[in-house]
């Protein structure tokens, strides 16, 4: 966290997100994206259909496929997030996204000051009102992972060593929601939430950066972030 | 042809030794090889299961025990339209106890089922049919289970009788196996499945009805190996139970291509493209029917147009519905909602809220924005 340069508007730059964590999140970003939009059209094949015999046209094979890469994508990155939330050598930030007395009285004050517009402290990741939105955020996309692989391993051979894994892993899912058509509905509403989860995360990002004019969005691009001196 | 079914009478097995004399080689062995094809194993087993099948000393002794059901299993067993199936399936096995096409009645038939289960304790199949009530009927001298009473006794007393000395138990069609439509919500009588019931572990072979080749089928593994087929974690055999209906279905490959029926009618409809969003279950549902079809391989329900209700699978009536939607509903509180439009209400509200913080904010802007401060000043 050097501080590297004094704008006149008496602003220091800060160093705040390293490259692996804006890979992580750049990389959560693509295959959300990718799997909002497969997922849809698996859901609701619209608009897009098939041209001419079926023997050579893959619409829906395709779009199932890319589904699946992103969705390893995901996994592996989401793997690597939980890793660095508890080990990273720079920032170990699973303490900020617990939902601790501490971090929701916090959050609080940061809720009520996009209300009153009386900038909050200084928080050098991200503050504890958003610390709670990504929890639940995060909570979403593991959501998606366990259910989803419990669709994926339905049409896997049921004796293969890499399906018996995955059974292994996620087969309490379809007990905690009693069906494979609950997983299914599941998987389907969870596309809702999420959606509706990251119009908040945006609207707020884009929010923070106009009113407090600290360079919010751009320290997920450059690491970098301003932060005011008194 | 030997003997047409009607002509059997259960109590002289030398008539069915007759009619195996009297049916064609040819059929024999046809029926072999659907075994065969039908369990996985390949035509070098054809000459075995014949083999087997000839040469069972004994045929398996069957009691075939109805419960809560609409006797369709039964008349998907008799009822197959190549007479040489249908007398094979009768001739492989004595049909010791069968309510609906035995000829004895009353005292006579209750005796055939205490004889049946004396003469071959611990070595007969007992299969049962239909679900269990457990609830208890309103009345004064009502007790659990009298929803259900033959010959005096509720099914469950009659289930755990016979299912406790049998060799193995087979549950044909989806009541036996997990309480079927009578098992639905509300489920006045306290129907469940007989393994639910009995606490007797059964292998399952469900449907609405269940298909005919697959419990012949667990019958023939049974005399070639002496033993029950694997199953999976629901006690279904595997080989009949081990893929999806859309993993091997004959519309499949309009699904890849991304073409769908759209209403039942359209072109596509016409072109037999892909029932998916017509809310077929077959992407949900493990069953056979796409090899081995109902009434000798005539047709199934997707090859005929109708999209999959997912029959095989526990509580389909419950889980599956709507037939026609590809997801169930959401029961909330008050409310019944499809699970798009609780997701667009959530999606609405949110960009709502994001609006109407935005125009605050703007509204406000000079809380915030020191360079429109300093203008004023
Ligand atoms: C942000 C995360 C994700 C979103 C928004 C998402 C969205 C969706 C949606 C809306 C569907 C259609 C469900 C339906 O109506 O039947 C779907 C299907 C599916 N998803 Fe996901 N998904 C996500 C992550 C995953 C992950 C991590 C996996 C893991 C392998 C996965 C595997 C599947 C599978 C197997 C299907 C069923 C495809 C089929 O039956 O043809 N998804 N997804
Ligand atoms: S008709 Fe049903 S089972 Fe067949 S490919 Fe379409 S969705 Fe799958």
């Amino acid at each position: 966290m050097a501080q590297i340069h004094i704008s006149p508007q008496k602003k220091a730059l800060v160093y705040t997100r390293n490259f692996t964590n804006r890979l992580i999140h750049w990389t959560t970003f693509f295959s959300v994206i990718t799997l909002l939009i497969t997922g849809y059209y698996i859901g609701e094949p619209t608009a897009v259909y098939g041209q001419g015999e079926a023997y050579n046209t893959f619409v829906m094979a395709d779009i199932r496929y890319y589904h699946f890469i992103a969705a390893m994508v995901l996994d592996v990155s989401l793997m690597v997030w939980f890793y660095l939330a508890f080990f990273s050598m720079s920032h170990r930030y699973w303490r900020q996204m617990l939902p601790t007395p501490k971090n929701i009285k916090e959050a609080m004050e940061v809720k009520k000051s996009y209300f009153t517009f009386k900038k909050p402290k200084f928080y050098s990741h991200f503050d504890p009102f958003d610390g709670l939105l990504f929890l639940a955020l995060i909570l979403f996309m593991v959501m998606q992972m366990v259910t989803g692989f419990q669709l994926y391993v339905e049409g896997l051979p049921q004796n293969y060593w890499w399906a018996q894994i995955i059974h292994l892993a996620t087969d309490w899912v379809e007990w905690v929601f009693g069906s494979h058509q609950n997983v299914r509905l599941v998987h389907h509403l969870m596309e809702w939430i999420m959606v509706s989860g990251i119009i908040v995360h945006i609207y707020l990002q884009v929010t923070k950066t106009i009113i407090w004019q600290d360079g919010h969005i751009g320290q997920m691009v450059g690491g970098y972030k301003y932060k005011d001196i008194k | 042809m030997g003997t047409s079914g009607s002509d059997f009478s259960f109590k002289t097995p030398e008539r069915r030794m007759d009619a195996l004399a009297g049916i064609k080689r040819r059929d024999f062995l046809s029926f072999c090889a659907l075994m065969s094809a039908t369990l996985g194993l390949g035509p070098s087993f054809i000459p075995k299961i014949a083999e087997a099948i000839e040469k069972a000393t004994r045929r398996p002794s069957v009691i075939w025990l109805h419960f809560a059901e609409c006797t369709g299993d039964s008349e998907a067993f008799i009822r197959s339209t190549n007479p040489s199936i249908e007398e094979l399936i009768l001739n492989i096995l004595s049909i010791d106890y069968h309510e609906t096409i035995m000829a004895a009645s009353g005292e006579a038939a209750e005796g055939a089922l205490q004889k049946a289960m004396k003469d071959n304790k611990g070595k007969y199949i007992a299969v049962c049919e239909g679900a269990i009530p457990l609830g208890t009927p309103p009345g004064p001298n009502a007790k659990k289970g009298d929803y259900l009473t033959i010959a005096g006794k509720t099914g469950l007393e009659l289930a755990k009788e016979v299912c406790r000395d049998a060799a193995a138990i087979m549950c044909v069609g989806n009541c036996a196996s997990f309480g079927g439509v009578q098992a639905q919500y509300p489920n006045p009588t306290g129907a469940v499945g007989v393994e639910e019931a009995t606490g007797i572990p059964t292998l399952k072979v469900p449907g609405c009805p269940h298909n005919v080749v697959n419990s012949v089928a667990v019958v023939v593994n049974f005399l070639l190996l002496g033993s029950l087929p694997k199953t999976d974690k629901l006690g279904r055999p595997l080989f009949a139970y081990g893929k999806r209906i859309h993993d091997h279905c004959l519309r499949r490959a309009h699904f890849d291509a991304g073409q769908f029926v759209e209403k039942f009618g359209d072109a596509g409809a016409k072109d037999r493209w892909c029932l998916y969003k017509m809310g077929c279950k077959g992407p949900q549902t493990y069953h056979n029917c796409p090899t081995v079809e109902y009434n000798d391989g005539t047709s199934w329900p997707v090859k005929a147009g109708h999209g999959c209700i997912g029959c095989s699978e526990p509580k389909f009536w419950d889980n599956m519905a709507p037939f026609y939607e590809r997801l169930p509903n959401i029961k909330l509180p008050g409310v019944e909602a499809s699970a798009d439009q609780i997701g667009f209400t959530l999606v609405g509200a949110a960009a709502a809220g994001s609006a109407v913080h935005g125009a605050y904010t703007f509204l406000n802007r000079k809380k915030f924005d020191p360079t429109l401060k300093d203008k004023e000043e």
